[in-house]
């Protein structure tokens, strides 16, 4: 996330450009041991090769930063830009959360906080009431105080830990 | 190759095996490929034997049979004791290559009164700390069974050649599942313990440009088997079936006939 497009360009491409090209490689030994796909899935995956298609995500190697963006590989742009397509996943997916990673390849500390700082200022309180209209049953939710664990005092030591257990204990055995 | 198919009476499973030739029985158990491509090889031994070559469950038309197998040697073995009983073969030359020989040489050492000679080429199943093969599972899917040819071109001419491109991609993958039952991740089939049991007289033949069974497993099989000669067999890989099978089909038969072969061949 940057103020504008062009912005986010000069400060993100590169890092893109390294996760996409340097982080996604698999040894291709370890890519499909035998018998872990079902003959079917075998068979679309050829299918799917042999008309020149691939769903691999690497393939965004050899995209520009503006198809990299335009075909959804990535996020990113100016403020306005990423509420637009962030707008535009939510709705054409319908889904009310979205797990964002807002760190990718070699990004430095500095930026990514940069980047987080204005998602979280300028982009969510945009999007976040884009379902406003329906129930959230999903997102975690605190437990009720009465169903928590009280930590145990650390200064009380191991042996005091299993003294408590002891009356469990008894039960799980029968008394034995 | 013409298949014919039989199923067996004890265990109920469809076998689709080629038979052809006439002689002493010769019962031809295949590598990890399949029957793909025996024809050149089956054709010569069916010059000298009766030679019947079944397709182990797991492999080309018997692909679905794979979970009846458990993963050790037993069913394997009681599978093909099945086939001999079904075809009133009482006692047979056995030849086995690769996964075949592993699987050749269970049948001599549990069944050792069924088993007249044996020969078992590049034999899978023991592991040696000090000859280490590469893995024949850990490799590119685009191109599965390199490793078991001498070059990429063999592998395209004795897998693709007059075959649908798809399909045997596809039943190249199946085949190498089959394999990877009974061998990954580690090709020690426990094998090395019931060696001792074998009585027929045995030829070990290695190649000396397999990289799956190195040519430094030929004198640890020669020292477990009692009555056992080695030789090895330059200038070829994994499947000497497919890459020479007149060599191969010649020693073979000298062996079964003479019971002696030359040391190189």
């Amino acid at each position: 996330m940057a103020e504008t497009d062009a912005e986010a360009k000069r400060l993100y491409e590169k890092h893109a450009r390294y996760f996409f090209s340097r982080c996604l490689h698999v040894y291709p030994g370890f890519a499909d041991a035998p018998g872990y796909r079902t003959e079917a899935t075998i068979r679309a995956g050829l299918t799917t090769q042999m008309a020149g298609q691939s769903s691999a995500l690497n393939q965004a190697a050899a995209l520009s930063w503006e198809e990299m963006v335009e075909r959804g590989y990535i996020v990113a742009g100016g403020v306005d830009s990423v509420i637009e397509q962030m707008e535009k996943l939510a709705r054409g997916l319908k889904c009310g959360h979205l797990v964002c990673l807002l760190h990718f390849g070699d990004m430095p500390t500095e930026l990514c906080r940069y980047s987080s700082e204005l998602f979280a200022t300028r982009v969510i309180p945009k999007v976040r009431n884009i379902w406003g209209e329906y129930t959230d049953h999903w997102s975690p939710k605190p437990m009720a105080k009465e169903e928590r664990t009280v930590p145990r005092d650390p200064s009380r030591g191991a042996f005091t830990a299993l003294e408590d257990a002891r009356p469990a204990l008894q039960v799980a055995t029968g008394g034995r | 190759m013409e298949l014919k198919q039989l199923m067996t009476t004890m265990g109920g499973l469809t076998v689709h095996y080629a038979r052809a030739g006439h002689g002493a029985p010769l019962l031809y158990l295949h590598g990890m490929l399949g029957l793909t491509s025996l024809d050149e090889a089956f054709v010569r031994l069916a010059e000298s034997f009766d030679v019947i070559a079944p397709c182990a469950p797991g492999w080309g038309p018997a692909k679905d049979d794979l979970s009846r197998m458990d993963q050790g040697p037993l069913d394997l073995t009681l599978h093909t004791l099945d086939i001999l009983d079904d075809l009133g073969l009482e006692r047979v030359h056995v030849a086995g290559t690769s996964i075949g020989a592993w699987m050749a040489a269970e049948l001599a050492a549990i069944a050792p009164q069924r088993v007249d000679r044996l020969v078992l080429v590049n034999p899978v199943g023991l592991w040696l700390e000090e000859a280490q093969g590469e893995d024949p599972f850990a490799v590119h899917p685009g191109m599965p069974s390199e490793l078991l040819f001498t070059s990429p071109e063999q592998r395209k001419k004795h897998v693709f050649e007059g075959r649908d491109k798809v399909d045997a991609h596809v039943s190249e993958l199946l085949d190498l599942r089959a394999s990877a039952k009974f061998l990954w991740p580690i090709p020690d089939t426990g094998i090395s313990k019931r060696l001792p049991r074998i009585k027929a007289p045995t030829l070990v033949v290695t190649c000396d440009k397999d990289r799956v069974v190195p040519s430094a497993h030929g004198p640890a099989w020669q020292r477990a088997i009692r009555h056992a000669e080695l030789t090895t067999l330059s200038g070829v890989g994994h499947v000497p079936e497919m890459e020479q099978p007149g060599r191969l089909a010649t020693l073979i038969t000298q062996f079964l006939v003479e019971r002696r072969v030359a040391a190189v061949a």
